[in-house]
């Protein structure tokens, strides 16, 4: 047998089925011919892959927008602020992230209301310019002088 | 008209003689006050004698807005005593019910009635709120095995019902204790990174799988008692 001749044939075509079964399988629950049409399916479903990697991305800075939204919500119902909350806590050397003072102003209320009392206590010590004062100064904050 | 106006703050004082001034109103003269105040800032004595309405309804509005002591047409000057007031000693009294503050939560750590304690770790990166019987994901490669017993050393404060201790950033170690086990170490779902520029002909797909740990918090405790610090600090786990 020639081999030569065999080898000069160019490999087979593959079988679009498989390759189109991939992207079905992805766009299986779209609306009308974006499901079963090929060349309508394969634009809408690169969209959707383009979009699942800068979600990613979004996801993270939602979910800062969101816990600072909670943090500044959970300090107005205390007569505080969110700003003079977190510089406040910067001051005194309290470490907490947006992600924790989120968590605290929803599940410990009163761990996160002394939060804002110290917080207050340092601004009234040490007034920031353009920072208002709202709200009077809190009671019962005993520092000894160590904030 | 004679008007005494007596105040601390010098601002306003150099306000109003400059809105004086350009009324064309000179004062009769400005001198310290004779009394001497605890506070270390210095009181004045403006006098002003005027019959012009201008002058006297800028003294006027003066006297309403933050003057203190400001007197019109007053027959002496403002009185020479000092004006005092006696004060408790707020230190004490603070002091006091910071020792029984303290005092009750030492005997809550002692008699163990404080109840389940959270936590807030920075662990791998991240700040973690724990409480005992917890399952933490730590995403990326960690150097422990499955079972390995792992003390989280950075906690920055620790609750309980009654009291909540906060850290500078840090509380000390030899106060909280934060252990945590290894239970599983697996690969993430595969996540899949596609770029495309779309009528430009590029395209490219790649797959990732992700490292990770999953612990599970074994116990959050107090191990020393509070405002208790030790005479010598840092000194534990360590080799000399």
């Amino acid at each position: 047998m020639l081999i030569t001749r065999v080898l000069f044939n160019r490999a087979p075509k593959a079988d679009n089925f498989w390759k189109r079964r991939r992207v079905f399988k992805l766009t299986a629950h779209y609306r009308g011919r974006k499901r079963n049409c090929y060349s309508i399916a394969i634009k809408y479903l690169h969209r959707a892959l383009v979009y699942v990697k800068k979600g990613r991305k979004l996801k993270k800075k939602d979910a800062i927008e969101l816990w600072q939204q909670r943090i500044s919500a959970g300090c107005r119902e205390l007569g505080s602020s969110y700003e003079a909350l977190v510089r406040g806590m910067a001051r005194c050397q309290i470490a907490l992230d947006k992600k924790t003072l989120a968590n605290l102003a929803i599940w410990e209320p009163r761990t996160f209301k002394s939060l804002t009392q110290i917080a207050a206590a340092k601004l009234r010590q040490e007034p920031i310019k353009g920072l208002n004062d709202i709200s009077p100064p809190p009671a019962g904050v005993i520092t000894r002088g160590m904030l | 008209m004679t008007v005494y106006i007596d105040t601390i703050n010098m601002a306003l004082m150099r306000s109003l003689l400059s809105k004086l001034s350009l009324i064309q109103i000179s004062p009769k003269y400005l001198r310290p006050n004779g009394i001497v105040n605890s506070i270390p800032s210095s009181r004045y004595i403006l006098q002003v004698e005027t019959t012009e309405k201008c002058a006297i309804r800028t003294l006027r509005s003066a006297a309403f807005n933050n003057y203190e002591g400001v007197k019109l047409n007053a027959a002496q000057q403002t009185s020479a005593e000092p004006q005092q007031e006696v004060l408790e000693n707020q230190h004490d009294l603070e002091l006091a019910v910071t020792k029984e503050t303290i005092t009750k939560v030492n005997n809550q750590i002692e008699e163990n009635s404080h109840g389940r304690l959270f936590a807030v770790i920075h662990f791998a990166g991240k700040q973690r709120r724990v409480t005992d019987g917890d399952l933490i994901m730590v995403e990326g490669t960690h150097p422990t095995n499955v079972g390995d017993v792992i003390r989280a050393e950075k906690v920055l404060l620790l609750g309980s019902r009654d009291f909540t201790l906060l850290g500078r950033p840090l509380l000390r170690p030899d106060l909280v204790r934060v252990e945590a086990t290894v239970v599983e170490k697996s690969l993430t779902h595969t996540k899949t990174i596609f770029r495309n520029r779309r009528r430009k002909n590029y395209m490219r797909i790649n797959f990732c799988r992700n490292h990770f740990s999953i612990l599970r918090i074994n116990c959050v405790r107090l191990e020393g008692l509070v405002d208790q610090r030790p005479e010598v600090e840092g000194v534990e786990g360590r080799i000399f």
